[in-house]
């Protein structure tokens, strides 16, 4: 995972440098410090750190230490924030937290029907009051034209 | 308000015709009432709380909460972001709807020039030009340049430093149509803060700026920073002595346009409701009184010309900085 | 005595029961806002103007500066127990903050930076109320060279931050730097990297990138650890919370440290612009270079938090200087009580101080109660706060995934930003598991493009010529204050290097 990282990094920072080597002026016609100046710079610095890091990660190739990851609940929570804010889009801010909530405590509090039902509709109402009410805040409308 | 009576004269016949034909066209009746008490009125901010755009368009909002001018509830919502890009573009696609509005600044003229945004300043249904956001040259007191006439002299010897906000803006475009007019070259630096530009010139790092005169009247009475000429119309009362462009023989007729728009394709009977309604809000004190302590010039158009205006102003705007490369 | 006069009128308008009553509500508010990430006092200064525009104008602009203070103080709370800033003025007090709460010792951080805050706070304050003129010159000597020269400042420091990981550091800087070319450049009007997304030409702010790579990065760590199965407590070991107050070894490590933060948070407050997060960042690495064990840092170092947090709170009050004296606003906070002002049909400038003595000192007088205000509530809210860390993990962690995504979406009402905050999180854990530096990323975000563009202003001015960063008095001494802190912090490792060999040379020789 540690060298996936480091690759997606060093894949990102060559896309970034090309972008900046192809699309702008290194310096403007008069001399001047042009768009390309720094980009070009931080891109070419960027292409060759993360390419010591990807040489450096390869050469390790060992096993990551310590305590034993859980991956599974990580990637739901990581998923789930997503679904979070589609439904906020798309169906508002009050309805995206209570799925939200809803689904995200029936993971990691297994069992517990009633605690979670509980929190999961009074958190979010509690939030959209004072949010929408008390601090003037915007929040997610929603496309679908339910009352936000 | 001479231009003011005449144009509003031949609006309204135009605006009669129009609606006639319109009516006949469509004969909405659900229009029939417009507008409605139940409807809510969903004001687009473009800007965020505290700025230009958003005085204004609260100011107008209380004018017209005041003296009970809309029957139904008015939402302001600041929908800020991309140089007003984010929150015209939500009005651009409200098409049609006639319960949506916004207040417009000079972004309004720059950012689809900067952004390709699907919408141009004449893409909107026009309400009204209610005033203009002008500008006004200043150097620092120690400045050896105390005229207008000493400003171009000198910069016409050595290319001045001159700082802005922004690149592409008024702020950009007016100097650089004087340098061209006058004959002389400089230097333009832009900013990206009000603040540091200011201390820019306080510091004698910018030999001039350009800048709305409300933003530095403190200073400007103080003695700290001596105003050079104004790019509006009419200098305000408190800069009595200032000459401005047009009496120096350099009228460009640019200003940054605060003025009110609906969404595009909005029913006639909306559009001539809110220019009979936004002529009773600048009659009322409070707006007097708006324009006065922000230095707006007022200058008033109302529908189609408000558009024609915007048109020759992005013409000018999309011409100088193309010229000067500023933009493809 | 003119000073007490002034100060005595100022008094005089502040304590009202009315004012009093704003201001209290003030704070309150500030504080609770600042704590919500995503608004920070800018944010929460203009999100609630709106309401004070019923009020009359001293009042309401007591108010406001009490929501900024408070939003100061507050902000700080996250960023002990959740590792997340909410602004780039408090991410340097993450660095010990957060290990002290780890630590179990949440109670005397929280504690200790509500002392800071307030010591910051009331130096700043009097610094205004004896020497606001002298320092308005400050502000007048300000350019773009000194600009540039400041940030140059705040950049040495990151490579303080990034110290021995240097190779994972410089990717996470330079990651940040790169994220700050993204925009409309401000020379040219040309767009860089927006892919023709009219939300990305004004640039990738702070606030989605901070709360996805600290926020949620720091969530995701600990789900990763598996901390949602832990009964109580989690990322913070809440069970071994022995003490709610500072030990006296934390007041004696702090006292110097909260000195020389105010101070130095002060002067670099009172240039507009950079302000509070430059200062907090050269405390942290003045505190660093000059403690006789540096290596404490980053793991839990009482003055490692105190420091930035002094600097913090007293750049917010030199921010002040150049909005009363001058009418120019030093930051977003203040941009937003300069609005405010306006709208009450005050002329901010030099002769603010002489036209509305009432205001000015009322304003000035205020923030003398407002810090002793937010100190006492801090005091007595901070168990509440410690309380919250009693949640068990696998309910807390949902409930603040929730707030930070709406505060991530206030800000500017934008989607695209919440989006940025979800692929900031992902990244954040990756670089949290592997041992990159999210700071050094957001802090390289905030001054990469104030590099960037005060560079080119200085060179159109210069007409191309570097000389005049040494022609211009004030760049030249920011120039060789920059220098000596290097020159001090080389020194002071090497001395630290000699001392121990020569410790490690007694302790074989006497073996």
């Amino acid at each position: 995972m540690r060298t996936v990282f480091a690759v997606a990094l060093l894949l990102l920072a060559v896309f970034y440098t090309a972008m900046a080597f192809a699309d702008f002026n290194f310096l403007s016609p008069r001399g001047r410090i042009a768009p390309g100046f720094f980009p070009q710079i931080i891109g070419s610095l960027l292409v060759f750190f993360t390419l010591s890091t990807v040489i450096i990660e390869f050469r390790r190739r060992q096993t990551e230490p310590g305590i034993l990851p859980d991956w599974g609940v990580t990637l739901s929570v990581n998923a789930l924030v997503g679904v979070f804010i589609v439904a906020s889009h798309f169906l508002g801010a009050l309805p995206g937290m209570i799925i939200f909530m809803l689904l995200t405590l029936s993971l990691l509090n297994r069992g517990k029907h009633m605690v979670n039902l509980l929190l999961g509709v009074a958190l979010p109402v509690l939030m959209f009051v004072s949010f929408r009410f008390w601090l003037n805040a915007a929040m997610p409308p929603g496309m679908i034209g339910l009352p936000y | 308000m001479r231009l003011g009576t005449s144009l509003r004269q031949a609006v309204r016949g135009a605006a009669l015709a129009c609606a006639v034909s319109v009516a006949a066209l469509t004969a909405a009746p659900a229009m029939a009432e417009y507008p409605s008490a139940s409807e809510r009125l969903d004001w687009t901010i473009a800007f965020g709380p505290g700025g230009g755009n958003d005085i204004m368009a609260r100011t107008i909002i209380s004018i017209l909460e005041k003296y009970k001018l809309y029957p139904g509830e008015i939402v302001a919502q600041n929908r800020s972001g991309g140089s007003g890009a984010v929150g015209w573009g939500h009005l651009f696609n409200q098409k049609g709807n006639p319960y949506g509005i916004s207040t417009t600044s000079g972004s309004f003229l720059t950012t689809p020039l900067k952004a390709n945004t699907p919408w141009g300043p004449s893409s909107f249904t026009p309400v009204a030009l209610l005033a203009a956001d002008d500008l006004i040259l200043v150097v620092n007191k120690d400045s050896p340049i105390k005229t207008f006439e000493d400003w171009v002299e000198s910069s016409k010897k050595t290319a001045p430093a001159l700082g802005g906000m922004g690149a592409v803006n008024v702020d950009f475009i007016v100097p650089t149509l004087l340098a061209e007019k006058a004959g002389y070259e400089f230097e333009y630096v832009a900013f990206n803060k009000q603040g540091e530009l200011t201390t820019a010139l306080l510091s004698g790092a910018l030999d001039a700026m350009v800048v709305n005169t409300g933003e530095v009247s403190g200073l400007i009475e103080a003695g700290d920073i001596r105003p050079i000429a104004f790019t509006g119309s009419q200098t305000p009362d408190w800069l009595k002595g200032v000459p401005t462009l047009a009496e120096k023989g350099y009228d460009f007729g640019i200003s940054a346009p605060r003025g009110v728009v609906l969404p595009p394709d909005v029913p006639k009977e909306a559009q001539d409701w809110w220019i009979k309604t936004m002529k009773e809000v600048i009659n009322k004190p409070e707006w007097q009184e708006y324009i006065k302590k922000h230095d707006l010039t007022p200058t008033v158009l109302w529908g189609d010309e408000f558009t024609k205006f915007l048109e020759t102003n992005q013409e000018t705007f999309g011409r100088v900085l193309k010229a000067k490369g500023v933009i493809q | 005595m003119e000073l007490f006069d002034h100060l005595l009128l100022g008094l005089s308008v502040a304590i009202t029961p009315i004012n009093i009553v704003y201001l209290l509500a003030g704070a309150m508010i500030g504080m609770i806002v600042g704590i919500i990430p995503g608004f920070g006092p800018a944010a929460g200064l203009s999100i609630l103007l709106p309401l004070t525009f019923g009020m009359d104008p001293i009042g309401a602009i007591m108010m406001l500066a009490a929501i900024y203070y408070g939003a100061m103080y507050g902000g700080t709370i996250t960023s002990i127990l959740l590792n997340t800033p909410g602004e780039s003025a408090v991410v340097a007090s993450t660095f010990d903050g957060y290990p002290l709460a780890q630590q179990g010792r949440a109670g005397p951080a929280l504690v200790m930076q509500a002392v800071a805050s307030f010591f910051g706070g009331t130096v700043g304050v009097i610094l205004i109320t004896v020497l606001a003129a002298v320092f308005a010159l400050v502000t007048r000597s300000f350019g773009p060279p000194e600009f540039f020269m400041l940030v140059m400042m705040g950049m040495v420091t990151l490579v303080v931050l990034i110290g021995d990981n240097w190779r994972y550091g410089a990717v996470s800087a330079l990651i940040g730097f790169a994220l700050g070319t993204v925009g409309v450049d401000l020379e040219t009007g040309l767009q860089r990297f927006t892919f023709g997304s009219a939300e990305l030409i004004g640039g990738i702010e702070f606030i989605p990138i901070a709360i996805g790579l600290f926020g949620l990065g720091e969530l995701y760590y600990a789900f990763y650890q598996g901390l949602h199965r832990a009964g109580s407590g989690g990322i913070i070991q809440y069970q071994n919370e022995k003490e709610f107050w500072p030990n006296a070894q934390d007041w004696i490590v702090s006292k110097l440290a909260l000195v020389r933060g105010s101070i130095l948070g002060f002067c670099v407050g009172l240039m507009p612009g950079a302000g509070a997060t430059v200062a907090s960042l050269m405390a942290y690495s003045i505190e660093k270079s000059s403690s006789k064990t540096p290596e404490r840092f980053g793991k839990g170092a009482m003055e490692g938090l105190v420091a930035p947090e002094a600097a913090n709170n007293a750049a917010s009050a030199g921010a002040m200087v150049p909005l009363l004296t001058l009418g120019i606003p030093g930051s977003a906070s203040t941009a937003v009580l300069l609005a405010a002002f306006v709208l009450w049909g005050v002329k901010p400038g030099p002769l603010l101080m002489e036209q509305n003595p009432e205001l000015a000192w009322g304003l000035v007088a205020s923030m003398y109660l407002g810090n002793m205000a937010l100190l006492a509530i801090n005091i007595f809210a901070i168990p509440v706060f410690v309380m919250m860390l009693k949640v068990p993990y696998r309910l807390l962690a949902p409930a603040v995934i929730l707030v930070c995504t709406m505060g991530t979406f206030s800000v500017h009402g934008s989607i695209i930003e919440v989006w940025l905050m979800f692929a900031a999180g992902i990244v954040g854990f990756f670089m949290k598991l592997y041992g990159y530096s999210p700071a050094a990323t957001v802090l390289a975000l905030v001054l990469g493009p104030l590099a960037e563009e005060t560079l080119r202003q200085t060179l159109i001015i210069s007409r191309g010529s570097p000389l005049i960063f040494v022609e211009r008095g004030t760049s030249l001494i920011i120039l060789l204050i920059t220098l000596g802190v290097v020159a001090f912090g080389i020194y002071m490792s090497h001395s630290r290097k000699a001392e121990k060999m020569k410790a490690n040379a007694v302790d074989t020789s006497s073996e």
